[in-house]
C-alpha cells in the first residue's frame, strides 16, 4: 500500500513541478530554521568531546550575600577560594570537585610573529582533568605536586601551540610561553574542544596555586566556579543547602543564598541564570517549544494553504477512491503519506543546508557563546560528530512529522468530508 | 430475490430559497443477472437514481435494499465496505487517476480489501478480459477515449462485484469505441453474470439491453 | 475592477482562507520585527554629539605581581599617581595631539560600563520629579570637554566647564535642561545627588550645559550628568586611560596603530603598561555590532524567513487557483479582457486580501501595544529618553504600520506576479475546449 501511495507521490512530484518546488522549497526552509534550532541545543545539551559526562555533571557558578532575613544589599559573583576549600572541595555527595576561573578578558601572548594576541585562560586545578578527559598530543595535564607547590607550568591547546610557535610547535613541551608578563613552562598540548562548551574550553591552563589570588581575603565572594560531578543530584543538592544553612547561622549580619544550585548540565544552559528558582522539566519544555512551534507554524500555514488548494484539484479523485470503497481514515493515511515523501525531500535538503550552515557560521551563530572570551581566537570547532551523528538525524525525522502533521492534517480531513457526489462532479 | 429494489425512494434537494424534488416515489426492482437501461432527458434525475442505488447518495425517504439487505441507517464505513464487495462503477468521464498506471488505476478497489494478496495478479487478469494487458504501464494520457473507458470497467470487474452501474458509459466516445464499449459490457452481463444498470441517451443501445425505463422529471413514466 | 475583485475574492474565500491567516499572522510577526529593528537602528543613524572621528583611548593595565616584571617599589598610590601624572602628560604634550583627557574605572563616553541614577529634579522645598539618566565622572581639570568636542552651551565664567571642581556642581546635557526644566533656565537649579545616612538630601547645584552627548551610539537619549571628580591620592589604580584627540585630517585608525607603535615604547612607566590604543570608530562600531549588529541581524533574519515562507505560500497558492481559473480566464478573454488586465486583477486581488489581513493584524497589535507600549530600543524604562518620534506613540505605531504593509505587500505582489502572467497567457480557444 506504502509503495503505491509513494508511487503516486512521486509521479505527482514529477507532473506538478512548479507546486512541488515551492512546496519541498517551502518545507526545506521551515525545517532548516527549526532544526538550526534543534542542533544549537543538542550541541549545547549532548555529551561531546571532552564532556562526556554531561548528565551527572553539575555546576555552581554564582553566590549571593545579602543583608540578614531579606533581599536589601544584594552582592552577587562567584565564589572565593576560600569558600570552596573550606566548604565544597570535601562534598560527601560528590564524585569529583573543580574549581575553575576563566580570565575574561584574555590572557596576553605573542604568536609565532611577535603580534599580541589574547588567549582563553583557564585556573583550575588537577581534578578538572579526570573530569574532563583531554586527548593530550604530547605531555600531560600538571600533576598534583605540581599543583600543591603552586610551580608556574601549563598546559596548551594543539591551535595555540601552532600559533605561538609555527612549525616547531610539535617541541612545544617543555618551552616557556609567557602569558600576561608570567613565563609558563608548557608540560602538555591537548586537543582543543569547542568553545561553546565554557566549561571545558581553554587554550592555556594553568594551576590557579601558580598566581596570586586577587580575592585572598575574600570569605565567599570571588571568581571561582565549580563543576561537580555525581550519580545523586538530589542528594548533592541536600548537602550543599545544608551548608548554606550552616553558614547563615554562624553569620549574624548577613545571609548567604546557593538558589537551587548545584545544576546540572540540561538544567543550568535551560534556566536562564542560576538565581532561578523552581526550574523543572515542564520549564524545559515550554523555554524550547513556543520558539520551535513558532518556526514551524507559519510555513505549516504556507503549507497548508497548498495542500488545501491540491486537495481542491483531487476532489474528484478522492470522490472515485471513495465510490471504490475506501474509508475517511484510509484516504487521510494516503495524503499524509504522500505528503511526508515530499516533506522528507525537504527534510533532508533541509539537513544539508543547516549542516553547511552551522559548519560555514558557526562563530556566528554561537556568538553569544563565545563572546564570554573576548577572543575569536579559535572560534567554534564544529566537528563532525556534533554534526553528523544519529541525534541529528532523529531531530530531523520527528520535525517532519510534526511538520507533516502540521500543515496536512486539517485541509486534508475538510477535504475528506465532502459528499462523494460533489467531488466527482467537481471538475479541476 | 431482487438485487436491488427501491421502495417508494424520493430525492429532494432544498437550499436556502429552493426545493428541487430530483426523484418522486421510486419503486424499482432489478434482478440478479439482469441489465437494465434507464433513459430520459438531460435532468430528469438518472443519475440521482444511479447515485442512490451505488450508496454514493442518501434519499430524502424511502428504502433501498442491495442483495436484501436495507441501507438505511448503514454507518458510512458499511457503506464503504459495500461499495467496495458488490458495485463497480463506470462513469461517463472515466475519472481515471492521471498519476497512476494503468495497472495502478485497476487495483485501486482492491485497495480498499483487507487480504488482498495477489492485487497485480487480479488486475492483469481484469485487464486481460477486456483486451488491455498490453498496455498495463501506461499512463492515461497515453491512451484513447475506448481504452480509457476500457480501463475503468477493468477497474469496476477487478474486485469481482455482482452489480455494475453505469452512467453514460460511451457519451464521450465515437460510435465505433462505444460498440466496443458495449461489447464488453453485454460480455460481463452474459458470460459472467452480472447485473448491469446503465444510464444512456442512445435508444439502440437500450434496445440491446434486456429492460428499458424511462424517467421524465424525476418520475418513472415507462 | 474594483467590484469584481471583492467577489472573486468572497467567492473564492475558502481557497484564500489559508493564505489570509498566515497574512494576519505573519503582518503580526513583521510588525513585532519591524518595530524591533527600526528602534535599535535609528539612534545609530543620529548624531552622538562628541567628535568621535577625532579621538583615540590608549588602555594602561598593571604587570601582576607574579610577573618578573613587576616592581614593588611602584605598587604604592603614591608612586601610582605620579606614574599616571608621567604618562599622561607624555600624551598631552606629544605634537599629534591637540589634547587629553583621562579616565579611570571605565568613566569615559562609550565605555563597557554604564552608571544609572535616577534624580529628583527641582529647587528645595518645591515637589520634585524622578527621572533615570546616565552618570559620567570626569577628572577635573584634564581639558574633558575639549577634547571630546562636546560644546558648552551655558557656564557662570569665561573658565572651561572642564576646571569645574569636585563637589561644585554638575553639568548637565542640553537634553536634560530641557526636559527637567522646560521653558527655564536651568543654571543653579539642583538635582538631589543622594540622601545620606542621616536622611539628609545634598542639593548639587547645575553650574553648566553642553550640547547633547549620547553615552553609547545606539540609546535613545542625550541624557547624560557629568560629575566633576579630582583622583584621591591615597587610592591605588590598577588600570586607566587617557583619551586623546587627534589633529584633523587623520584617520582614526591611522592614529591608534601609530599611537600603540610609539606608546609600547615611550609609555612604560611604573608597573603600567600600554595594553592597547583603539580609535573610537572601531569602538562605537564593534559596540554597535554586539549590542545592535547581532540582535538586528538575527530579526532580519527572522523577517526573510517569515517573508520567504510567504512568498512560497503566495505562489503555492496562486498557482493553485490559476489552474482552477483557467476556463474563466479564457471566458474573459474571449470578451476582450487584456492581457494586463487579467494580471491587473489577479494583483489587485492579492493586494487587497493583504490589505485587509494586514488591518485586521495591526488592530490585533494596536490592542496589545496600547497596553504593553512600543519597543523603544535599549534601556527604555531606565532612563529619561529623547523626545523623537520613536517615543510618540501615534507617530511610531504609523510609521512601523507603513514600513509593515508595504513590505508585506511587496512580497505578496512578487509572489502573485508569476502566477498572474502564466493566467494571463491563456488561450481563450484551447481554455473553452471542453476538458
Amino acid at each position: 500500500m506504502l509503495i503505491v501511495y509513494f508511487k503516486q507521490a512521486w509521479h505527482t512530484i514529477r507532473q506538478n513541478k512548479l507546486f512541488s518546488a515551492v512546496y519541498i522549497g517551502g518545507t526545506a526552509l521551515a525545517l532548516s530554521f527549526t532544526m538550526l534550532y534543534g542542533m544549537i541545543f543538542y550541541i549545547k545539551l549532548a555529551p561531546f568531546y571532552p564532556e562526556y559526562e554531561r548528565n551527572r555533571t553539575a555546576y555552581i557558578e554564582t553566590a549571593v550575600l545579602t543583608s540578614k532575613d531579606s533581599y536589601d544589599n544584594w552582592h552577587q559573583a562567584n565564589l572565593s577560594l576560600n569558600f570552596v576549600r573550606t566548604w565544597f572541595y570535601n562534598l560527601k555527595t560528590a564524585d569529583k570537585v573543580s574549581a575553575q576561573y576563566n580570565e575574561y578578558s584574555g590572557g596576553k601572548t605573542k604568536d609565532v610573529d611577535g603580534q599580541n594576541i589574547s588567549v582563553a585562560l583557564k585556573l583550575t586545578d588537577p581534578t578538572f582533568f579526570e573530569i574532563y578527559r583531554l586527548d593530550f598530543t604530547d605531555g600531560k595535564p600538571f600533576s598534583r605536586a605540581d599543583f600543591d607547590s603552586g610551580v608556574k607550568v601549563a598546559v596548551i591547546s594543539s591551535a595555540l601551540a601552532k600559533k605561538v610557535f609555527g612549525a616547531d610547535y610539535v617541541n612545544a613541551v617543555g618551552k616557556t610561553l609567557s602569558v600576561n608578563f608570567i613565563d609558563y613552562r608548557i608540560v602538555g598540548v591537548f586537543s582543543p574542544g569547542s568553545a561553546i562548551h565554557k566549561k571545558s574550553y581553554g587554550e592555556v591552563i594553568i594551576p590557579y596555586t601558580a598566581v596570586s589570588d586577587s580575592n585572598k581575603d575574600r570569605e565567599v565572594l570571588g571568581n571561582y566556579e565549580l563543576v561537580i560531578t555525581t550519580d545523586n543530584i538530589d542528594a548533592l543538592k541536600a548537602e550543599v543547602q545544608e551548608i548554606k544553612r550552616r553558614y547563615n547561622s554562624t553569620h549574624a549580619d548577613e545571609d548567604l543564598h546557593l538558589f537551587d544550585q548545584p545544576d546540572l548540565h540540561v538544567v543550568s544552559n535551560l534556566k536562564g541564570g542560576p538565581t532561578k528558582m523552581g526550574f523543572d522539566i515542564w520549564d524545559m519544555v515550554l523555554g524550547i517549544l513556543p520558539a520551535l512551534l513558532g518556526l514551524l507554524l507559519i510555513p505549516a500555514m504556507n503549507l497548508s494553504g497548498m495542500i488545501a488548494g491540491r486537495m481542491e484539484m483531487r476532489q474528484p479523485e478522492l470522490g472515485l477512491r471513495k465510490s471504490f470503497g475506501a474509508t475517511r481514515i484510509q484516504l487521510l493515511n494516503q495524503i499524509l503519506c504522500e505528503n511526508l515523501l515530499l516533506t522528507l525531500i525537504g527534510g533532508f535538503i533541509a539537513l544539508v543546508i543547516t549542516w553547511g550552515f552551522i559548519a560555514g557560521m558557526a562563530d556566528w551563530i554561537f556568538g553569544s557563546m563565545l563572546s564570554f572570551y573576548r577572543v575569536s581566537a579559535t572560534g567554534a570547532n564544529i566537528t563532525a560528530d556534533m554534526l553528523f551523528s544519529p541525534g541529528a538525524f532523529v531531530i530531523m525525522f520527528l520535525i517532519c512529522m510534526l511538520l507533516n502533521v502540521m500543515s496536512a492534517l486539517i485541509p486534508a480531513w475538510n477535504s475528506l468530508r465532502r459528499p462523494i457526489i460533489k467531488s466527482l462532479k467537481d471538475n479541476a | 430475490m431482487s438485487t436491488i429494489k427501491l421502495s417508494n425512494v424520493n430525492k429532494i434537494y432544498r437550499t436556502k430559497t429552493i426545493e428541487t424534488r430530483a426523484l418522486e416515489d421510486i419503486n424499482l426492482e432489478v434482478a440478479s443477472g439482469e441489465f437494465l437501461s434507464i433513459m430520459g432527458p438531460s435532468g430528469c434525475g438518472k443519475s440521482t437514481l444511479l447515485n442512490i442505488i451505488g450508496l454514493l447518495d442518501n434519499p430524502t425517504s424511502g428504502t433501498v435494499e442491495i442483495n436484501g439487505q436495507n441501507v438505511a441507517g448503514l454507518s458510512d464505513r458499511t457503506l464503504a465496505k459495500m461499495r467496495n464487495a458488490t458495485l463497480g462503477f463506470v462513469f461517463q468521464s472515466f475519472n481515471l487517476i492521471n498519476s497512476l498506471n494503468v495497472l495502478d488505476n485497476v487495483m485501486v478497489p482492491l485497495l480498499y480489501r483487507k487480504n488482498s494478496a495477489n492485487r497485480k495478479q487480479l488486475a492483469r487478469e481484469a485487464l486481460e478480459r477486456v483486451g488491455l494487458s498490453h498496455r498495463m504501464s501506461h499512463m492515461p494520457s497515453q491512451l484513447s477515449g475506448g481504452q480509457a473507458q476500457r480501463v475503468a470497467i477493468a477497474r469496476a470487474i477487478v474486485g469481482d462485484p455482482s452489480i455494475i452501474l453505469a452512467d453514460e458509459p460511451c457519451g464521450n466516445l465515437d460510435s465505433k469505441m462505444s460498440s466496443e464499449i458495449m461489447g464488453i459490457l453485454h460480455n460481463l452481463n452474459k458470460d459472467f453474470g452480472k447485473t448491469i444498470v446503465m444510464v444512456t441517451h442512445n435508444e439502440l443501445q437500450a434496445r440491446d439491453t434486456d429492460r428499458t425505463i424511462h424517467f421524465f422529471d424525476g418520475k418513472r413514466v415507462l | 475592477m474594483l467590484k469584481i475583485i471583492f467577489k472573486n475574492l468572497w467567492h473564492r474565500r475558502r481557497a484564500n482562507g489559508w493564505l489570509f491567516v498566515e497574512l494576519i499572522l505573519v503582518s503580526i510577526l513583521l510588525w513585532f520585527i519591524m518595530g524591533q529593528v527600526v528602534s535599535l537602528t535609528y539612534p545609530t543613524s543620529q548624531p552622538v554629539g562628541y567628535d568621535a572621528d577625532r579621538l583615540i583611548l590608549f588602555s594602561f593595565e598593571s604587570y601582576p605581581p607574579d610577573s618578573e616584571k613587576y616592581s614593588s617599589e611602584s605598587d604604592s598610590a603614591q608612586a601610582m599617581h605620579k606614574d599616571i601624572e608621567r604618562i599622561f602628560n607624555k600624551i598631552k604634550l606629544r605634537k599629534e595631539y591637540e589634547s587629553a583627557t583621562i579616565a579611570v574605572a571605565c568613566d569615559y563616553i562609550n565605555s563597557s560600563t554604564v552608571t544609572i541614577s535616577g534624580f529628583h529634579t527641582g529647587n528645595p522645598g518645591v515637589d520634585s520629579v524622578r527621572k533615570g539618566t546616565f552618570v559620567l565622572n570626569f577628572v577635573s581639570g584634564t581639558d574633558f570637554f575639549e577634547t571630546y568636542g562636546i560644546k558648552q552651551l551655558v557656564k557662570n565664567s569665561d573658565r572651561s566647564l572642564s576646571e569645574t571642581g569636585k563637589d561644585v556642581g554638575i553639568i548637565i546635557t542640553k537634553e536634560i535642561a530641557d526636559s527637567y526644566w522646560p521653558g527655564e533656565k536651568s543654571f543653579g537649579k539642583g538635582v538631589i545627588k543622594e540622601v545620606t545616612e542621616q536622611g539628609d538630601t545634598v542639593w548639587t547645584p547645575v553650574v553648566g550645559v553642553v550640547s547633547d552627548t549620547r553615552y553609547r551610539s545606539y540609546f535613545n537619549t542625550y541624557s547624560i550628568v557629568f560629575y566633576p571628580y579630582e583622583l584621591n591620592e591615597d587610592d591605588k589604580i590598577e588600570e586607566f586611560e587617557v583619551i586623546a584627540r587627534i589633529r584633523p585630517g587623520v584617520k582614526g585608525i591611522d592614529a591608534a596603530y601609530d599611537a600603540f607603535q610609539w606608546g609600547v615604547k615611550e609609555l612604560n612607566d611604573g608597573n603600567y603598561y600600554l595594553a592597547n590604543v583603539k580609535d573610537y570608530g572601531t569602538i562605537i562600531d564593534a559596540q554597535e555590532a554586539h549590542s545592535v549588529g547581532t540582535p538586528v541581524a538575527i530579526f532580519k533574519i527572522l523577517a526573510a524567513f517569515f517573508l520567504i515562507s510567504l512568498v512560497l505560500g503566495t505562489i503555492g497558492t496562486m498557482s493553485l487557483q490559476v489552474r482552477r481559473r483557467y476556463r474563466e480566464t479564457g471566458v474573459l478573454r474571449s470578451f476582450g479582457a487584456s492581457k494586463s488586465q487579467i494580471v491587473t486583477m489577479l494583483l489587485g486581488e492579492s493586494a487587497v486580501l493583504v490589505t485587509v489581513a494586514f488591518l485586521i493584524a495591526d488592530l490585533l497589535y494596536f490592542q496589545w501595544a496600547h497596553k504593553y507600549g512600543l519597543y523603544q530600543g535599549f534601556g527604555s524604562v531606565s532612563y529619561n529618553m529623547s523626545d523623537n518620534w520613536i517615543t510618540n506613540f501615534g507617530v511610531h505605531f504609523i510609521i512601523i504600520s507603513v514600513i509593515s504593509y508595504l513590505i508585506i505587500l511587496l512580497t505578496v505582489i512578487i509572489g502573485t506576479l508569476l502566477p498572474a502572467l502564466s493566467l494571463s497567457r491563456v488561450n481563450p480557444v484551447e481554455a473553452l475546449r471542453n476538458e
